[in-house]
């Protein structure tokens, strides 16, 4: 695997040195392999939490929306809300924010991946989008963290619009439910950083673990389900089942895929 | 085990790995003129005012590892090694409940009221549980048949608590009840090892969990070790509902509005050490409490003085801050563990050797000559050898 990937690099180089200044060269995804499962619970210290939301640059991420702490923002970036409104919990490949961020251009959307390979994978892909178009895809980032552990760190009481679990690892053995990113604890930390009247959606192609998130959320106090007519007209949902790479996989082994779309609530039910 | 990983200063600090077996711990707690001191598996209750030991037990078959008395003194919780949690009637100090976890308890508190009790594992969970049998019956009274079997039992059996909220996959290291949001909520404060500091609401009914954070309070660079609120009159004068303030493994003790999470101030008790790698004795720990008059202690791990701070309000209305009043060493507790303020506004030092499985605590008390004056250590005039000095 090495030495094709070094004589390619080789060959390529020097044909097309002049060229890729001119046209962004996509990163290729063979570039960027990872194993699908990451272990949640390691170690995290070799990549930087933040204490506090407010020690976040997001101008790092944002450059033409946000400004750099302490600095008075621009009269073109004041127009525009400053904080991460949409979260792809899991973003894989990014395929998902890449297929929102014209949709929603007023919206900063964020997708969070804890493989370190495949977060680079997404920020050098949105990097060469926001070259190819400049002016859009500005509203983009990824960002390589645990969402389990760390999304207080990040994001505010309230913050969040949206929230997305696409095709989460199902950990299939009874030992390993407590690793699931959809349960009850988690639930109370999800609705902490969201919105009142924000939108939680999951998918995923297993049955088991479809059940299992529909039920864990029906459970909740702080979600109620989105009945289907709202669904049908919100163009997020429709993108669940065919925009990430995860999905387009499903699709090409023609799997059903089971979603739940939840809304968090103002106060918790009466139980 | 693995390759070796490099430190970030930026932001939380890397979390110490302890690879030593479960330090020693002492606990102390107080109400009225009743002294409840944990030291490895022995729990002991000694009475200031009859001069006397009035309990000494060791039912737990772990150390314990946290030990609370209820508001009103009717109970007291103690936790454990022994992966349960036990309610106990301190008119006659008989076991009410045993509560079971399925990982060591760490932490204990009772709620407000003192009609629930509230533990928390090494998992994460925190878990709740009605103080008495007779509590518990009520509310299973639509389920009679099981319910009615367990409200005699002398003997108490484990019984499995309810879940009331999880810290993901991290440690608690404590657990603080009484603090109210500015909405008049009743708030639970839990800290982890992760240096998260969370409020959670508390419902009228804990038993059905908690499903509403209130705010976090973060800033903490490392693990957080203990939490105290501040009483209610030092609160208000401060012009918040709730006070909160915490110490943890960045060798810091701070002090936070817990109803909005905003950090109000802080004060080093100790320095970092320059080099990020810490054996596990060197990380600083603290134990700290908050008394009526403003003043809270400090107790770091691996120094032999306790360290009295002074809340002070600034100048310019929110400007709080913490000042060293004092520091203050006992000359009979070496290595203090545990303080805690009693109700004359007294300070209370449980300390001693540090050998694994030892059951030997010693007490020290200090009161204060004049109000807002320092402290002097009174351990001899209050009580007799024998009552703070416990041998294994």
């Amino acid at each position: 695997m090495r030495k094709r990937e070094r004589s390619e690099t080789a060959n390529e180089g020097a044909a097309d040195a002049p060229q890729s200044k001119a046209i962004a060269k996509h990163p290729r995804k063979a570039m960027y392999r990872a194993r699908a499962h990451s272990n949640p619970f390691n170690d995290n210290t070799t990549f930087d939490v933040p204490v506090h939301p407010e020690q976040v640059d997001w101008s790092e991420h944002y450059p033409e929306r946000c400004s750099k702490p302490g600095e008075t923002s621009t009269s073109g970036q004041q127009q525009h809300d400053s904080l991460v409104r949409f979260a792809d919990v899991g973003c894989g490949f990014g395929g998902l924010i890449v297929k929102l961020a014209p949709l929603y251009p007023d919206k900063l959307m964020l997708g969070m991946e804890i493989r370190d390979k495949v977060a680079a994978y997404v920020c050098e892909r949105i990097a060469c989008l926001r070259r190819e178009h400049p002016g859009q895809y500005q509203n983009i980032s990824c960002m390589r963290s645990n969402a389990m552990k760390y999304l207080p760190n990040y994001f505010r009481k309230g913050q969040l619009e949206k929230l997305f679990f696409l095709f989460p690892d199902p950990h299939f053995k009874v030992a390993n439910h407590r690793r699931r990113i959809i349960q009850p604890c988690l639930l109370t930390e999800y609705a902490h950083i969201m919105a009142p009247g924000g939108w939680l959606y999951t998918i995923t192609d297993v049955p088991e673990l479809g059940e299992w998130m529909r039920s864990k959320l029906e459970a909740h106090p702080m979600f109620d389900p989105v009945p289907e007519e709202e669904l049908e007209a919100d163009p997020a949902a429709g993108l669940l089942a065919a925009a990430s790479e995860e999905a387009q996989k499903v699709a090409r082994n023609e799997g059903k895929t089971f979603r739940a779309v939840f809304r968090r609530r103002e106060s918790p039910r009466e139980l | 085990m693995g390759r070796r990983r490099r430190w970030k200063t930026k932001g939380l600090s890397a979390p110490i790995v302890s690879t030593d077996a479960d330090p020693v711990t002492r606990s102390i707690a107080l109400h009225g003129s009743r002294v409840a001191i944990a030291a490895g598996r022995r729990w002991r209750v000694v009475d200031v005012s009859s001069q006397a030991e009035v309990h000494s037990d060791t039912t737990h078959e772990g150390a314990v590892r946290g030990i609370q008395f209820s508001a009103d003194g009717q109970y007291l919780l103690t936790c454990g090694d022994d992966k349960t949690a036990r309610s106990w009637k301190t008119a006659d100090w008989s076991c009410l409940r045993v509560l079971k976890s399925s990982k060591k308890a760490c932490a204990c508190a009772f709620s407000q009221d003192g009609r629930h009790l509230l533990f928390a594992d090494r998992f994460g969970d925190v878990l709740v549980a009605a103080t008495t049998p007779a509590a518990a019956a009520a509310a299973a009274a639509a389920a009679a048949a099981a319910a009615a079997a367990n409200t005699n039992a002398a003997a108490a059996e484990a019984e499995e608590p309810a879940l009331l909220l999880g810290h993901l996959q991290a440690i608690i290291t404590s657990l603080t009840s009484g603090l109210v949001s500015s909405s008049g909520q009743q708030l639970l404060v839990s800290t982890d090892r992760d240096g998260k500091v969370r409020a959670s609401v508390l419902p009228a009914d804990p038993t059905k969990g908690s499903y509403e954070i209130h705010n976090y309070c973060l800033g903490h660079t490392n693990f957080v070790t203990c939490s105290a609120a501040v009483p209610a009159a030092a609160a208000v004068a401060a012009g918040s509902s709730s006070l909160l303030m915490t110490g943890g493994g960045d060798g810091t003790v701070r002090l936070w509005d817990a109803d909005t999470g905003r950090q109000l101030a802080s004060y080093v008790a100790s320095e970092q050490p320059q080099q990020q790698e810490q054996q596990p004795k060197d990380g600083q720990e603290q134990q700290q409490e908050a008394a009526a008059d403003a003043a809270a202690q400090a107790a770091v791990e691996g120094q032999q003085e306790v360290q009295l701070l002074q809340l002070q309000q600034g100048a310019d209305s929110g400007a709080a801050s913490l000042q060293l009043l004092q520091k203050l060493a006992f000359e009979d507790v070496a290595n203090p563990a545990a303080v805690a303020f009693d109700g004359e506004g007294r300070l209370w030092v449980v300390g001693g050797v540090l050998l694994l499985d030892t059951e030997s605590a010693h007490v020290g008390v200090a009161a204060r000559e004049a109000a807002g004056g320092g402290f002097t250590p009174v351990t001899q005039q209050l009580l007799p050898g024998s009552l703070c000095d416990f041998l294994d």
